[in-house]
């Protein structure tokens, strides 16, 4: 398999204590990757790192093969786009001026593409407004039409629907979608709305405490998770019901209809402490 | 880093905090030359006042610099730099460029307005080369001024505190400019009698030396358009430059971005 981003024994210590310690990671080409972990469990400080941000205290990741310390890094990083946090933007200029801003810092030698960038995030009505006048929603937004200047083909997005309202994350999920189906673009998000992350991963990674805990695909989770039925039945002859289960190989031991999803198969790989 | 360098002169001169600083020089070029003008009961001569102005530079351009580079590590900006794979001495050195030409772009406007409104209203006691000499050594002091304003509103990495910082340092400058000003200017004899406050030997060249280093005391000596030692004054500068670029070079290529 063909991997974006790898990562192996990737540590990052701090004066408080490890925010990283020792995490393996693979992200597959095409994917979306779900990075799901509690807060402070290391998912902004593993982005942190392959954006260039902050440098790691020991073990390495590759990016499109190749190693962080390799000099080729930087020209890797130009194939990718990343939100980290909160969206960097300038705040006393308007949407389109924050885009030419990134399109002279990638060096793109036109500005072809931004009126579509900005309809592409539903900003076009936005006008001469200045970024500081933006609610967190549409500043999220910009965000990520900033990252996916230059046509990269790897996107980062950190928490990407944190002040999102709901029509604003079913837009930002089809978007996602769309840029992962017609242009191939491969995602890592880190997300708290599992439930939200649930309908577009195709690939997960489960941290805590700085370590990776599990790292699964969509299908492993469908088959670890799969529909169970409970049938809670008054029946005179309860023998008589567990023969025809037996006769037909259905296990009959479960006793309430379940439909255990990521966020009860994260919680069931983590434990139940703290919120996701 | 042609790019970077486009980018971060596109928003200097896009921000109006550049043009509120500009305004900030011209007023005080303004106060100053109406002080003088109208103020004295003799004819001021114009080496008085060319450079007069200059004496509230340190003050705006802490506060200019603080808020320039401050904002972006505040905005997270430069995220999108090192994000988008730029090399962070090109990010670090572009950054300092567009500082270095703020600096001097100030600095030309108020000397520029200075002299266009003396000339009409004070003695012309000075030529044209005297004021080209001491305008280049100007440039140097600007050019330290911005860079050790820079290097702290990089090391900072927070515009509010930046801002602070680069204020306090520039108070710091100015009253210690203000202290051994006094020192040097104390004429040996005063009434005919050895002044007790005349310092001499190594005493005297420690003071020059602290005068010539610090970029107000530079200032000091440039509004009278008079210096002890324009070679010290130049070394002094370029010391400061090199520094701020190898200090800031090394800090900012391991500092981890917020």
């Amino acid at each position: 398999m063909e991997y974006v981003l790898t990562t192996d024994d990737l540590s990052k210590h701090y004066k408080k204590g490890k925010a990283l310690d020792g995490l393996c990671m693979h992200v597959p080409k095409g994917a979306i990757y779900g990075f799901v972990g509690k807060n402070g469990a290391g998912k902004t400080t593993l982005i942190r790192l392959i954006c260039g941000l902050s440098h790691p205290t020991s073990g390495s990741f590759t990016l499109y093969g190749t190693e962080h310390t390799n000099s080729d890094m930087q020209q890797m990083r130009k194939r990718m786009g990343a939100v980290v946090e909160t969206p960097a933007l300038s705040s006393d200029m308007t949407a389109e001026e924050n885009l030419r801003q990134q399109y002279r810092i990638l060096g793109l030698s036109s500005f072809d593409g931004i009126k579509e960038l900005i309809a592409l995030v539903g900003l076009e009505q936005t006008g001469k407004k200045k970024v500081k006048a933006f609610s967190l929603g549409m500043k999220q937004r910009l965000g990520i039409a900033m990252a996916m200047a230059g046509e990269p083909d790897f996107l980062v997005l950190d928490e990407p629907t944190n002040g999102l309202d709901p029509q604003g994350i079913i837009e930002l999920r089809e978007l996602i979608l769309k840029l992962n189906h017609e242009h191939g673009i491969t995602f890592l998000i880190s997300s708290h709305i599992l439930d939200e992350l649930a309908r577009i991963a195709t690939h997960y990674g489960i941290i805590d405490q700085g370590k990776m805990v599990k790292e699964f695909s969509a299908d492993d989770l469908e088959k670890e998770c799969n529909r169970k039925l409970h049938i809670k039945a008054d029946v005179s002859d309860a023998k008589e019901v567990l023969r025809i289960l037996e006769e037909r190989g259905i296990s009959y031991e479960i006793v309430s209809e379940k439909d255990k999803k990521l966020e009860e198969y994260f919680i069931s790989l983590i434990g139940g402490d703290g919120h996701a | 880093m042609r790019k970077l360098l486009r980018a971060d002169l596109y928003r200097m001169y896009h921000n109006k905090k550049i043009w509120i600083a500009l305004l900030a020089m011209l007023s005080a070029a303004g106060m100053m030359i109406s002080m003088q003008y109208s103020g004295m009961d003799y004819e001021v001569p114009l080496s008085r006042v060319i450079f007069l102005p200059m004496t509230f530079f340190g003050l705006v351009i802490a506060a200019y610099v603080g808020f320039f580079a401050g904002e972006d590590f505040s905005d997270g900006t430069v995220r999108n730099k090192i994000v988008t794979g730029n090399r962070r001495t090109d990010i670090f050195m572009s950054q300092m460029i567009g500082v270095w030409s703020a600096c001097l772009v100030l600095y030309f406007l108020t000397v520029f307005v200075a002299v266009s409104v003396g000339l009409l209203l004070f003695e012309q006691n000075v030529g044209a080369g005297e004021i080209m000499t001491c305008f280049a050594l100007g440039c140097f002091t600007v050019l330290a001024m911005g860079s050790i304003f820079y290097l702290i509103s990089m090391g900072i990495g927070n515009r509010s505190a930046a801002v602070t910082v680069c204020m306090g340092l520039a108070f710091v400058m100015l009253f210690l400019c203000l202290h051994t000003n006094q020192i040097l200017a104390q004429s040996q004899y005063k009434n005919g009698v050895l002044n007790p406050h005349y310092v001499s030997g190594v005493k005297r060249i420690c003071h020059e030396l602290l005068h010539d280093m610090n970029p107000m005391g530079q200032i000091a000596q440039l509004s009278e358009m008079k210096y002890l030692s324009p070679v010290r004054w130049i070394v002094s500068d370029v010391l400061w430059l090199l520094a701020a670029l190898g200090i800031g070079t090394a800090v900012f290529g391991k500092k981890d971005i917020r």
